[in-house]
């Protein structure tokens, strides 16, 4: 019996891991193949662990894929995040598609507060060797 | 978690990992895990782990009932024969105040296919997330909200 169930949740996993893989093909640019390649997969990771863990029987290997299991949802998503997040940072790269964009004001603005604090800064360490620098604030 | 617990624990999951129970290997751990600590002391934090089991529980099923139904719709949209979303990042206000919290929503938004944590705000109170298919960014909000912060904030805050 439980070698059915086994089988029922390989076959399930597998389904997901193959339905991830053509998420990469199909999906126009990296965000959206990330939400394919990382959580398709941890889907299927998972079918394919529990079914190890049925198919084993023994306390030990199902301790140890339900352990895997769990650092794989620990771990998983931090991988996630950080391709992402660096994709964006080196140049956006969004799909044609895409609708709304609330991070680019938000890294934009970030930006401008980082260099006018830099900005700042230099200017009060050299404030005597500015002379044709106007401190009333930017022209406009 | 007071730090013998937590040395304790890595032990116990150092005994699981290697399928062998036998008190050597449970030294072995022990050493380990009083390695670990060591090296990862200053990222450690004294802080109330989760409030009840049952708090907890409800954030697992309500996670898993999350994980399933949107595995299921990004299934329908790889497979339609004609792919038609629209993608696009929004910007979440979170309620969520401890690290802990705000890592455990930033990592289930992750795990749950269609949204995808991209970066947290310096101040730690937004979250942006690259959405799949966004029919209205309110409603991807409300989702979120009462799906995975809600019970995030219950268990483990």
């Amino acid at each position: 019996m439980s070698d059915f169930v086994a089988a029922a949740a390989i076959l399930i996993g597998a389904f997901f891991m193959f339905v991830a893989s053509v998420s990469l093909v199909r999906f126009p640019d990296l965000y959206t193949r990330m939400h394919g390649a990382t959580k398709a997969t941890t889907f299927g990771m998972g079918g394919i662990l529990i079914a190890t863990a049925l198919a084993f029987g023994t306390p030990d290997v199902a301790a140890q894929s339900m352990l895997a299991l769990v650092f794989l949802f620990l771990t998983a998503p931090v991988s996630g995040h950080l391709i992402s997040r660096a994709a964006y940072r080196t140049g956006p790269n969004l799909a044609p598609i895409t609708t709304v964009d609330d991070y680019g004001p938000y890294l934009e603005a970030e930006k401008a507060a980082a260099e006018k604090k830099a900005e700042e800064e230099s200017e009060g360490g050299e404030a005597g060797e500015a002379p044709g620098h106007p401190s009333a604030g930017p022209p406009t | 978690m007071p730090l013998a617990t937590l040395a304790l624990s890595i032990s116990v999951i150092w005994l699981l990992l290697k399928g062998d129970g036998s008190p050597g290997n449970f030294f072995v751990g022990l050493i380990l895990a009083m390695i670990l600590i060591y090296f990862l002391r200053r990222t450690y934090q004294q802080e109330r782990s989760f409030r009840r089991v049952g708090d907890v529980v409800h954030f697992l099923v309500n996670f898993t009932r999350e994980l399933i139904v949107a595995n299921i719709q990004v299934l329908k949209i790889v497979l339609s024969p004609r792919i038609n979303i629209r993608p696009g990042i929004i910007a979440f206000k979170t309620e969520c105040k401890t690290p802990l919290g705000i890592t455990l929503l930033a990592n289930s938004i992750t795990l749950t296919p269609g949204t995808l944590s991209v970066d947290i705000s310096e101040d730690q109170t937004t979250i942006f997330i690259h959405t799949l298919d966004i029919e209205h960014p309110d409603q991807v909000r409300d989702t979120i909200r009462r799906g995975l912060e809600e019970p995030v904030k219950g268990a483990f805050e």
